[in-house]
């Protein structure tokens, strides 16, 4: 059995188990996003082959009425290929969350139950299990998941895969946050991931806050990351300075649960300090201007690197906007140089909307002969049926080191249905 | 049974009973479950402080102001405050890039939705190359597990 059907048929089998727990008066939200997507595919012959790749995404909120405290959520894709042989499988599938939650509205905790995503902590994380958060009083909290993890292969069936993790958080709503958190992951009965971290806000004096990280990794015993980043507001600016460090033993790992991409490349042997900041100006309510900038130190390659970018934004109604962006990377090298601009903009004329992106690189060491590259997208779209129905058409153009001047499509219809 | 297995099911059962006990005893305030839609709220796409001003309490509103670069610099927010991210953004929004396996990648799904800043706009293909050398600690962070790394793997090796 295929992951696709595996995917849907799991799908079908959590909506079952949920019927019987949803009486009457159901509350339910069924969003639909089907894109068809249409590029042609140089393969070095006189004629270029056609793929029209269709993509749906699925998601259900299902609630027994509007105030209970049980629900299910479920989310999901499906890839059907129409065109040629392009993908290695002519369908895919994968279903992203699938739980079914207990949450009362007059409690202060909540339990999920199938897989779920879990941010927290030294948390970023698929799982297939049992999740659940509790305040346990203003100043105390403390969240706990356990089950298999969704990232690693399936090989071989699941055995000896597991995940465990929770945060605990001594806190104080808009003045402090402390929290300490932990993950432990197996890959067949292997001890693959054990991360321990800190995580910390801060509310200082003048509306200051200072924010940070640190995560240790427990089984090559090293600090793995530091971050910290603090944030001041000042009239009509605020100025975010920022501080990274990673340690290439112990961010990366070279652990089955890690993918071949991070393993044996060169410069990820290198640890990495990364002193930033951010700087955003607001001269009136329709205007952003925001700058950005990095500077790379690594303890063992040789040279530094530094990112700057500049962008500006014009809004004039919710989501009508003008904004334009410029960047530029300067590697130690040529080959790590490059210069970015971009401008788009969207024109919201309710129910109809215009939209249009062009990004412009120039690189100071060509790829594949090719020193630049040039991306132009325009999109039109209208909502029908009192906003239940979205259909968007964007046409994109690329020119570029892997493309030669191709053309793009790609139609989107959005339909949420509500009850 | 297995001791780990077991010990891992009474686990289990308990913290389920350990929750909902702790929890009757908070009085503390609550988020509301979700907040209205921004665009139901007025013709201005606004910060959340044109709303709520610079007050700390309940919570520091401003931190969540969505600025230019928020799409790069959230994280921090989003792994201890889960549950403000929640008021607006089903997991579905955030399953866009945080996902275990997608094809399609964030910039292409939400090809007109320009004012989000997606990451890997434009030929990225191309610019990755360059991003990955000099700072491979945001490529990790997404693409770092096998299955959410499969679009690399054609190229990298699995």
């Amino acid at each position: 059995m295929g992951p696709f059907i595996r995917t849907w048929l799991l799908v079908a089998l959590c909506l079952a188990l949920a019927c019987p727990v949803f009486a009457a008066q159901p509350d339910i939200q069924l969003k639909s996003d089907t894109l068809i997507h249409y590029f042609e595919r140089d393969v070095g012959t006189e004629r270029n082959n056609q793929v029209l790749p269709v993509y749906e995404y699925l998601r259900l909120d299902y609630r027994p009425g509007q105030d209970s405290a049980a629900s299910f959520h479920a989310y999901g894709w499906m890839r059907v290929n129409l065109g040629d042989d392009f993908f290695q499988d002519d369908t895919q599938g994968e279903l992203l969350y699938a739980y079914l939650q207990y949450a009362p509205r007059d409690r202060d905790f909540q339990m999920r139950l199938g897989r779920q995503y879990v941010f927290e902590g030294v948390a970023n994380e698929s799982v297939d299990g049992l999740y659940g958060a509790v305040d346990i009083n203003p100043w105390l909290s403390f969240s706990g998941y356990l089950g298999m993890p969704v990232s690693l292969e399936v090989a071989d069936g699941r055995a000896g895969d597991g995940i465990v993790g929770g945060r605990v958080s001594w806190h104080r709503l808009g003045k402090y946050d402390l929290g300490l958190s932990y993950k432990f992951l197996t890959n067949d009965s292997d001890r693959d991931e054990e991360l321990a971290g800190i995580d910390l806000s801060l509310g200082l004096p003048a509306n200051v806050t200072l924010l940070g990280q640190a995560t240790r990794n427990l089984l090559a015993d090293q600090w793995g990351e530091h971050s910290v980043e603090a944030r001041i507001p000042l009239w009509r600016f605020e100025f975010r300075p920022q501080y990274q460090y990673y340690t290439s033993d112990g961010f990366f790992s070279d652990k089955d649960n890690t993918s071949g991409p991070f393993r044996a490349q060169p410069f990820l042997e290198s640890d990495t300090r990364i002193y930033g900041a951010e700087a955003y100006f607001y001269p009136s309510e329709d205007y952003e201007i925001g700058l950005k900038a990095r500077h790379y130190e690594y303890d063992k390659r040789f040279g530094e690197s530094d990112y700057l970018s500049a962008i500006f934004t014009w809004k004039w109604k919710i989501f009508s906007h003008f904004g334009a962006e410029a960047g530029r990377m300067e590697g130690d090298v040529d080959e790590n140089r490059y210069t970015l601009g971009r401008g788009f903009f969207y024109l919201d004329l309710a129910p109809a909307f215009v939209t249009g992106d062009v990004v412009y690189v120039d690189y100071d060491e060509a790829l594949y002969n090719e020193d630049s590259s040039l991306f132009a997208s325009l999109g039109v779209g209208r909502r029908f049926l009192r906003n239940a129905l979205r259909l968007k058409l964007s046409a994109d153009y690329s020119s570029d080191p892997y493309n030669d001047e191709d053309i793009r499509t790609l139609l989107v219809a959005e339909y949420q249905y509500d009850r | 049974m297995d001791k780990k297995l077991f010990a891992g099911v009474l686990a289990a059962l308990l913290a389920p009973l350990l929750i909902i006990s702790c929890a009757s005893m908070n009085d503390s305030y609550r988020l509301p479950e979700k907040h209205p839609p921004i665009y139901e709220m007025g013709e201005r796409r606004v910060f959340c402080v044109r709303c709520h001003g610079h007050e700390t309490e309940p919570i520091p509103f401003a931190r969540y102001n969505h600025t230019a670069y928020f799409t790069d610099s959230h994280r921090l927010l989003a792994y201890q405050d889960e549950k403000v991210c929640s008021l607006c953004h089903q997991q579905s929004f955030c399953n866009d890039c945080h996902v275990t396996r997608s094809e399609l990648k964030p910039s292409l799904k939400n090809q007109t939705e320009n004012f989000r800043r997606t990451q890997h706009r434009g030929d990225y293909l191309s610019r990755h190359r360059i991003d990955g050398r000099v700072d491979p600690s945001s490529c990790f962070r997404c693409h770092g597990n096998p299955k959410s790394s499969k679009t690399c793997q054609p190229c990298h090796g699995r």
